[in-house]
């Protein structure tokens, strides 16, 4: 209807328009029988239909996977080898089981002996009520006694109902009507509303009376309400009771924002509630205008205001108040048949003796007098050693120490030990201090001597942990090989941030990159001076010879200097720590002995470990040299050569990429193999290599000259060669770093005038910071424009080899 | 108590004056019983801290404490792989350090009897075990050659330090306050300074199978595959005593000096046991315990003159003249 009226009229429509009722209701019959599907509280399946399983079919229902049940987990019972699992048929049973309507619901129920919630008897119910309102915010377990209750009643409760009892009646002996009317007045008190009219004067008591006529008529007694006694388990006073919460919570002395009129009368007229137009079936909601008066409160500390209102906190529930407890009272001869009432309680009165009487001459502090008696004689006995009786502060000045430990009390416990040497004569004691004063007097002049001289020293420099000149990773660079002395030093310190107190005006990315750089080289010269250490001993051991002179001396009985050695050792900081000994060298960084270290190269494994990159990046700088060497050194250089242009070529990868990675570090590698393996692939940097030392002729031949001067032993393992000879440039560092500067620099001014002569577009290069490598590629473009057909021959070979890997 | 004869002092004047009296040494020279220890071999017994319980190192892979007054096995321990070498019992006597021929050195809790920490890095069989003075560190001696320091404080399974300066295998450990006495099978007892930060080593030039300190700590006791005990002075090396007469030349036999220090007793190779005065340096007992049996291992009570000596499969108690078994077993 709207659709259409829409259309026609130009009214604004604000708003969605609601669903059409009819569609939202008919929506679920709109869907067949057959395609509604039952599920339970988490979506899955339930009924499949009768002929695929019925009920609770698949696998999701019953067992734990499709392939049926989940195997239950390999669990090593090493640790706990005690524990033996147990199945219950909990194990078994799905959530639903478990849940309320289940086969075994969870829920907290009462045991058979006991029924909950149903069958409370009359009395409880009472008991219920007067508990409620006592009823304090600890919920005692009156309540919870209240709701279960024993299915079967006890013996008590049983003979009594032989006897005729039932529930709800007194115990005791039938009483008449006036004594009932006695009883029970108070209740009858509030007397029901008559309709109709009935004689004034007359309760409706009579009124049964008169139905029953003459007939005399017996009453059960009034029920007693059982005492309840509670034990005490608190630590509150006698008569405090808890915060009772429905008094306490809510205020139901609000003021009512009522209306209160007057009628002319004079009579009030009070309309309650919150409005007129609340009515008669509405809720009535929260009286919103009441207004919450400070009388409300208790502000003032006053006596008593009103008992029946302090929630009970402090004040001890009103005892004046009448609380009367009934005693149950039978006359004696109203016994129930077969019954015989008790005495009337007796208390058993407790005997109490007097105290027995103390001779005279007790005295109560006899086993102290006693005590002190011993000690005084003990303190005597033992101070008879020093035989003056002064004051302890100034004997202990002249005191041994022997008997200051008697004094102490070592002599009276059993006697520890005694010296050794309190066995050995004195002459042989004499001889033993000469020999510990002089030892030189005595005839051995060994080198030895010098040892212990050594050992007084305060502290030796710290040494570095391997050859320093074996090992400069960073030699090109004095101000990074000096930041990473600090930080080997800092490693072997044991501190914790090795890179932290070394001083350098890098940026923070380089700072991060160099302590990335330097952990990793750190790591493998440890790991490669450890194994090297254990791998490697002298050929001829110095002990050897002296050792089989020990030997004689040992066997002829003598020991003393000469068998004896005497080396610095150096305890592990940590060591010390747990031995509560101070750290003999605080600042060394040596652990162990400080052993030489074995003369092994270092450079020449470093290709097994990560760092090969950093030291790859230096042996840029003397690579050119090197090839001269290569040259000069011996004829069968050309493997030499090849393994050189490969890192080169690594070389140049780096440059252009700039960061490490690990995939290069691999790549680094393979070169390697390749150079060692694949004996003659590339023959093609080979070339390069010619052209390169073509080209740098002039600058290099000076370098040539200094080379010659080093002497290399012309037979050397090919592998290991180039690096070799790298490393004992080094072994000049001030030498070599100074006169390497000047070609580079030449290089460098070279390649600028190539620069401006080949006129290159785009954007300018970055600065020409690794001058050989720079040179090398664009010495491989000219060489390969001028050359082409020299080197034709040479390039299909290349291909040639190309094809076969 | 009241027999026991008070040393002469330290001073060396006060020594000269009158030679102490002679009293009869309280030696553990009876025998009171024997425990079987049904774990084969036993590879070596140990007191505990205080002395009431005593640790057996069995063949069987296993550790077995001892109530050794009792007779009564209180707790067997499993865990290491091959048979145990050595054990050691921490100062509360709440953890135990044991090692054994699987490379590894243990670090149990004694009420639980689980391990706490297995360390491994030694090379080869551990020989020798021990807890320094505040049971922090747990020393290890192996056919390595090396000693090394583990840290019972941290999870770290690394040791803090290796000393491997021995050539030979190490056959015995010790540590005091801030010593570590090691001997070796390359014939050098190696003693480690902490305080001073020094290796002193002494060429006794035979294998050594066992080295230990005087209770003052200035002497070292050793005895070495020549069928020889020797008694050196800490500071200065010299030898101060010698003894012989028992048969060492073949296996591992431990010595020990007594409670008072004032004999030194050894196993044998003979099947007995030898105890020699410290200074005469001539055999004052000779205790028969089985006939061609090696006595290897012996330990002396910390506080009492009772000894125990491991034979074969079994452990053997002495005490001296004065010692009376407790109530409850009498």
């Amino acid at each position: 209807i709207m659709s259409d009226s829409d259309d026609d009229h130009p009214f604004a429509k604000y708003g969605n328009a609601l669903k059409d009722l009819e569609e939202a209701t008919s929506k679920p019959s709109s869907i067949p029988i057959h395609e509604q599907t039952v599920t339970d509280e988490q979506g899955r399946r339930r009924f499949h239909g009768a002929f695929t399983g019925g009920f609770s079919a698949g696998y999701y229902n019953s067992v734990g996977s499709k392939d049926g049940w989940t195997p239950s987990e390999f669990k090593s019972t090493r640790s706990n080898k005690t524990g033996k699992k147990t199945f219950t048929p909990h194990d078994f049973m799905d959530t639903e089981d478990v849940s309320d309507f289940g086969i075994a619901p969870t829920l907290l129920q009462a045991k058979q002996n006991f029924q909950h919630g149903q069958k409370r008897n009359l009395i409880n119910e009472r008991q219920l009520q007067v508990e409620e309102k006592k009823m304090t915010l600890s919920l005692g377990t009156e309540l919870l006694e209240s709701l279960i209750v024993p299915t079967r009643s006890n013996i008590g409760k049983q003979l009594l109902c032989k006897l005729g009892w039932k529930e709800g009646q007194g115990i005791g002996p039938r009483v008449d009507r006036a004594r009932y009317q006695e009883e029970n007045e108070d209740e009858i008190k509030e007397q029901p509303k008559v309709y109709g009219c009935y004689i004034p004067g007359r309760s409706i008591q009579s009124s049964i009376e008169d139905t029953f006529g003459q007939e005399p008529i017996t009453f059960a007694p009034k029920d007693q309400m059982p005492v309840k006694i509670i034990a005490k388990a608190d630590l509150h006073g006698l008569g405090y009771s808890g915060i009772n919460p429905t008094n306490a919570l809510f205020i139901k002395q609000k003021k009512s924002s009522g209306v209160e009129a007057r009628m002319k009368s004079g009579s009030k007229l009070s309309i309650k509630g919150q409005a007129f137009g609340v009515g008669a079936y509405e809720e009535e909601d929260e009286d919103i205008y009441s207004m919450d008066t400070m009388e409300n409160y208790d502000r003032v500390l006053t006596a008593e205001a009103n008992p029946q209102d302090s929630y009970g906190w402090t004040k001890p529930k009103a005892i004046a108040s009448s609380h009367k407890v009934e005693a149950i009272e039978f006359n004696k001869n109203e016994a129930i048949t077969g019954f015989i009432p008790a005495e009337k309680k007796k208390f058993v009165e407790r005997k109490c003796y007097s105290a027995p009487k103390l001779p005279p001459d007790f005295d109560c502090n006899r086993r102290l007098k006693l005590q002190h008696e011993v000690n005084r004689i003990n303190e005597m006995h033992l101070s008879q050693p020093g035989n003056f009786h002064v004051p302890a502060a100034v004997t202990t000045a002249h005191l041994t120490a022997k008997e200051r430990k008697t004094m102490l009390g070592n002599a009276n416990s059993k006697e520890k030990y005694v010296s050794v040497f309190d066995f050995i004569s004195p002459d042989d004691r004499n001889r033993m201090e000469m020999a510990k004063k002089k030892p030189t007097e005595l005839g051995f002049t060994a080198g030895k001597n010098e040892e212990p001289e050594k050992l007084s020293k305060p502290e030796r420099p710290t040494a570095p942990l391997v050859d320093p000149k074996s090992l400069r990773p960073f030699n090109n660079n004095p101000e990074k090989q000096r930041r990473y002395e600090q930080y080997e030093r800092a490693v072997r310190q044991r501190k914790t941030d090795p890179y932290l107190g070394i001083d350098s005006d890098l940026t923070e990315w380089e700072r991060n990159h160099e302590r990335h750089e330097f952990s990793q080289l750190a790591q493998v010269y440890s790991h490669l001076t450890s194994s090297m250490k254990s791998k490697f001993t002298k050929a001829t051991d110095e002990e050897q010879e002296l050792t089989t002179a020990v030997k004689k001396e040992s066997s002829k009985h003598v020991f003393g200097i000469m068998t004896r050695d005497r080396i610095e050792w150096h305890p592990d900081p940590l060591l010390c720590k747990r031995f509560n000994v101070p750290d003999p060298f605080p600042k060394s960084d040596v652990v162990g002995i400080a052993k030489a270290v074995p003369n092994f190269d270092l450079p020449s494994l470093k290709h097994q470990g990560p760092a090969e990159r950093p030291i790859l990046e230096d042996s840029e700088l003397p690579q050119n040299m090197l090839k001269e060497m290569q040259k000069v050194s011996s004829g069968s250089a050309s493997n030499e050569i090849k393994k050189n242009n490969d890192l080169s070529e690594v070389q140049s990868t780096k440059d252009n990429e700039n960061d490490e990675t690990a995939e290069e570090e691999e790549r680094a590698s393979m070169d390697l193999f390749k150079s060692i393996f694949a004996a003659s692939s590339d023959e093609e940097s080979d070339d390069e290599n010619e052209e390169q030392e073509d080209d740098l002729e002039e600058p290099e031949k000076q370098k040539v000259e200094k080379v010659e001067n080093l002497s290399f032993p012309p037979s050397m393992p090919h592998v290991f060669t180039p690096v070799n000879k790298k490393l004992s440039i080094n072994e000049e560092p001030q030498q070599s770093t100074s006169d390497l500067l000047k070609p580079k620099e030449s290089l460098a001014s070279q390649e600028k005038n190539e620069e401006k002569e080949e006129d290159l577009f785009g954007p300018a290069l970055p600065p020409p910071r690794k001058a050989g490598t720079l040179n090398s590629s664009k010495n491989d473009d000219s060489f390969s424009k001028r050359h082409k057909e020299k080197h034709k021959s040479h390039k299909s070979h290349k291909k040639s080899s190309k094809h076969k890997k | 108590m009241f027999g026991v004869v008070e040393g002469p002092a330290n001073r060396p004047d006060a020594k000269e004056e009158k030679a102490p009296p002679k009293a009869k040494p309280r030696l553990p020279a009876n025998l009171i019983h024997f425990i079987d220890c049904n774990q084969g071999a036993v590879r070596a017994v140990r007191f505990n801290g205080d002395g009431n319980y005593c640790l057996t190192c069995g063949n069987d892979k296993s550790i077995k404490l001892w109530n050794p007054e009792k007779q009564m096995l209180i707790k067997k321990y499993t865990g290491h792989g091959y048979d145990v070498l050595d054990a050691a019992s921490s100062n509360d006597n709440c953890q135990i350090a044991s090692c054994g021929s699987d490379k590894s050195v243990m670090y149990w809790d004694v009420a639980s009897g689980q391990i706490i920490r297995r360390f491994r890095g030694h090379a080869g069989r551990v020989n020798c075990v021990q807890f320094n003075e505040e049971s922090t560190v747990i020393l290890s001696g192996s056919v390595d050659s090396s000693i090394r320091a583990w840290d019972c404080r941290s999870k770290k399974g690394s040791a803090i330090q290796i000393m491997d300066e021995a050539k030979d295998s190490i056959s015995a450990l010790q540590v005091s306050d801030h010593e570590i006495l090691s001997g070796s099978i390359d014939g050098k007892i190696r003693r480690y300074d902490l305080r001073i930060g020094s290796m002193h080593s002494d060429n006794i030039g035979s294998a050594i199978t066992s080295t230990c300190f005087t209770k003052d700590g200035q002497c070292t006791l050793t005895s070495t595959h020549d069928n020889t005990i020797r008694l050196l002075d800490v500071a200065t090396g010299e030898m101060l005593g010698e003894y012989m007469g028992h048969k060492n030349a073949k296996y591992m036999i431990e010595c020990a000096l007594n409670r008072k220090d004032d004999h030194v007793i050894s196993g044998s190779e003979d099947g007995h046991i030898y105890m020699w005065d410290l200074v005469e340096a001539s055999v004052t007992k000779k205790l028969l315990v089985k006939r061609n049996k090696v006595i290897h291992s012996l330990s002396m009570h910390p506080e009492k003159d009772v000894m125990l000596v491991a034979c074969e499969n079994k452990i053997y108690m002495f005490a001296d003249d004065f010692y009376e078994l407790p109530d409850n077993i009498a």
